[in-house]
């Protein structure tokens, strides 16, 4: 597989977006689909916002001067395509006459492309309580096992102020899952 | 706690998966996409501006409508301005006597008898600018 400076040399040439633009795909295509997954848990929303990551990646590939790695930007692009998702869908149900708040459990369940155990269920329930940023940022750390300087250029936020963050999303997840017990 | 142990966890996603293949297809369904809204770009700026035009066109033709609809001027005989007055002062400003003696003569318009009397000496100046006064 390719690295990343491979294809920002191939990004000079501009005859070469299309085969650039593949590669990153290739890259990147699994890491940004389960960083989505695991925010907006249902397979369908996170192809949505996989595939809208990368159109987006491909409208603005010609901006790309390199301040940042191609990991950083992607990433970036991802988790903001991420987030405005959430906050899109819960604006559409905010006026929604039907009761959409199923427990949680039961989505999951029947979702055929879960087949976690019943501790994953409860943890997964316990995430989804977190506010969103919260939970990007327990996510990346617990299950991508990002470094806190990584997280902090993505997120553009102090490494100070992400590593309280996580320590207090553990607690909270610690707490509501003592809880359920 | 044990969650939080990641040896618990079933597969490496926390019991998430994906379709066979999803992965294999996936750059594929990217480059529809891409496609795709490439080539609605100039649908979408339509369906942008279409109630824009759509009011516009509504105010042209409200316009329109008013023109052909609209009630014509009535001139008023009575009013120092109106058209009618303006028309015959001109008329006889720019005539000159021969050719008002003409139209008098054509349209057999009767004048005052005073008006043909010799007896000039008689008439005040009030009397005379009263006669003379068309």
């Amino acid at each position: 597989m390719s690295t990343d400076q491979d294809i920002l040399d191939l990004l000079k040439q501009p005859e070469s977006k299309e085969r650039c633009f593949n590669m990153l795909m290739l890259r990147y295509k699994e890491r940004v689909y389960w960083h989505a997954r695991k925010m907006v848990v249902s397979h369908e929303d996170a192809d949505d916002v996989a595939q809208n990551t990368f159109v987006k990646v491909w409208r603005y590939l010609d901006d790309f001067r390199g301040d940042s790695s191609l990991f950083t930007w992607i990433y970036r692009i991802a988790s903001n395509e991420t987030l405005t998702f959430i906050a899109s869908r819960q604006r559409k149900y905010a006026f929604a006459l039907n009761d959409l708040s199923y427990p949680f459990e039961d989505v999951l369940k029947a979702d055929p492309y879960f087949e976690g155990s019943d501790l994953e269920i409860k943890l997964h329930k316990s995430i989804m309580k977190l506010p969103e940023k919260q939970r990007l940022v327990f996510n990346m750390r617990y299950f991508e096992e990002m470094k806190f300087k990584q997280m902090s250029e993505i997120l553009d936020t102090s490494v100070g102020a992400l590593k309280a963050s996580y320590h207090l999303a553990s607690k909270k997840i610690k707490d509501e899952m003592k809880a359920s017990d | 706690m044990k969650a939080l142990n990641k040896e618990n966890l079933t597969n490496q996603q926390a019991g998430f998966s994906t379709p066979a293949n999803y992965f294999e297809s996936f750059e594929g369904r990217v480059q529809s996409q891409i496609e795709f809204s490439s080539k609605n770009k100039s649908q979408r700026l339509l369906v942008y501006l279409k109630p824009w035009l759509a009011l516009a066109g509504m105010f042209v033709f409200v316009g329109l409508l008013y023109q052909f609809l609209r009630p014509q001027e009535v001139v008023l005989l009575g009013a120092s301005e109106s058209s009618f007055e303006v028309y015959y002062s001109e008329f006889y400003i720019n005539q000159s006597d021969e050719e008002l003696m003409n139209y008098v003569a054509e349209e057999g318009i009767e004048l005052e008898s005073s008006l043909t009397t010799n007896n000039y000496e008689d008439l005040t100046i009030d009397e005379i600018d009263e006669l003379t006064n068309f």
